[in-house]
Order: C-alpha cells, then structure tokens, then sequence
C-alpha cells in the first residue's frame, strides 16, 4: 500500500501528508501514520532560536492529514458507497473536532478512521488520532464529498473570463 | 400522540445539532433555508444522521421536499414507516 498512497490521493507534493497505511478494510476502517518531522515546510520560515511552542505543528494540517485517510479508506470502497470516478474528492465539513494535546516534530500521528455513512455523493467519516497511546485528536463528524469537476472547471473559467 | 411527539422532537434534536441551534429554536413550520440559513450540506448531514438513527434509506430526491421540520417528519414517517 505504501506506493500507492500518494498515487490514490489527488493531493501532489508537499500536500501529501499520509506516509503509509497500516490496516484497511475498505468500506469499513483504516489507520493510517502521518510522521511529522523538523524539515515539513511548515516549519521552513522558523528562526533558530524560535521558542519549542513554536514547533508545534498546525492542527489544520492535522485536520488535512486526517481527511486524507478519510479519502483513502472512501477510495477504497468499492460498492455503492464507494465514491463515483471522474469527480473531484474534497472536504466539505468538519463537526465536534477537537484538539487534545500538541504535536511537534518526532510524534508520528496515527489517524484511526471510520466510514460512518455514506449519502449519495457524501461521505460522513468519524475518529481519532493518536501518538503512541496518546489520544491527540478526536473528530466527531467529518464530510468529504465528490462534485462533478466539470462544474468546477466552468466556474473557474468563468472567473476568468470577468 | 406520544409517539408523534417524541419522533418529531427527536428529529428536532438532530436538525438543531446541525443547524448550530437549541431545539427549542426550531419551529416545525419554520424554512430551514430562510429561517436558519441552511446550506444543502447541512440538508444533507441532517438526512445522514436521520438515515443512520432510525436505520432507513431515504432518496437524495426527497431533500427538496424536506424544508422544514414538520416536511422532515412526514418523509421520513413514509420510509420509516411510522403511523403518526
């Protein structure tokens, strides 16, 4: 599975942010490792001599790194509830998310994700994130979608063209 | 009676959760669009969660008809087949 992650994520380079997949059961589950480390772009701007808190890493990329084994274990899926091909997989929500401890370069994140419904073109997902035994993120709900990308396309186009 | 009541009140549980609001806030004749500024995400995450809660299979085709809670209530007593 590990050559395939950023094969399957829409994501390129430097927006990947799962490194491996460790257990998946399509339509079901999936823990996926994310290591953070001190050469993450994120911290590329910092000073040297910047205070440890400073090195915390963003919890929106917590949020993003997350959301993308939500994607892969969706992907995965290949019944009904499995995404529809040629449409573009985003993020549309996050709900009852919540930060519990910080993390800095070192940890690495194991994101514990399950696919809790699927409606039409939306997926609710549902979880938690850990480092070692500790309990750093929990998600209540999350909600990625897929769109038609056609749509996408003419609405860029069209700001463009005014 | 007690059961229409206790079906719609939880339903009004689920649309408050996800419109950000307290239950009490919501009216049954109210637009959730109008009145509450829902999105059709949000439309969706409320089918989802009624989906999962009384384990029925609504149409996406049917949101457009779910625009309050009293709407929410009749369809979903269609497919759950609830008597009140």
């Amino acid at each position: 599975m590990r050559e395939h992650v950023a094969a399957l994520l829409p994501q390129g380079h430097p927006m990947v942010l799962v490194d491996r997949v460790d257990r998946l059961e399509p339509g079901d589950s999936i823990e996926a490792i994310k290591a953070v480390t001190a050469s993450e772009p994120c911290f590329a701007r910092l000073d040297q001599g910047c205070p440890s808190r400073a090195w915390a890493y963003p919890f929106s990329l917590v949020i993003e790194s997350f959301g993308q084994a939500a994607a892969l274990l969706w992907l995965s899926t290949v019944d009904d509830d499995g995404p529809k091909p040629d449409r573009l997989l985003m993020f549309a929500a996050a709900r009852g998310v919540e930060q519990h401890a910080a993390i800095h370069p070192g940890d690495v994140m194991r994101h514990v994700v399950r696919l809790d419904h699927v409606v039409g073109d939306n997926a609710f997902v549902t979880g938690h994130t850990q480092v070692g035994y500790r309990l750093v993120a929990s998600f209540g709900s999350m909600v990625a979608v897929t769109r038609p990308t056609d749509i996408l396309v003419d609405t860029r186009i069209a700001a463009v063209v005014s | 009676m007690t059961t229409t009541l206790s079906h719609i009140d939880e339903l009004r549980e689920i649309a408050a959760e996800v419109l950000e609001l307290e239950p009490e806030e919501i009216d049954d004749h109210a637009d959730f669009v109008e009145e509450y500024e829902a999105d059709s995400l949000r439309a969706i995450e409320i089918l989802a969660r009624i989906e999962k809660k009384y384990r029925v299979s609504i149409p996406q085709s049917e949101l457009a008809e779910m625009r309050n809670l009293a709407a929410v209530h009749a369809v979903v007593a269609r497919y759950a087949g609830w008597q009140d």
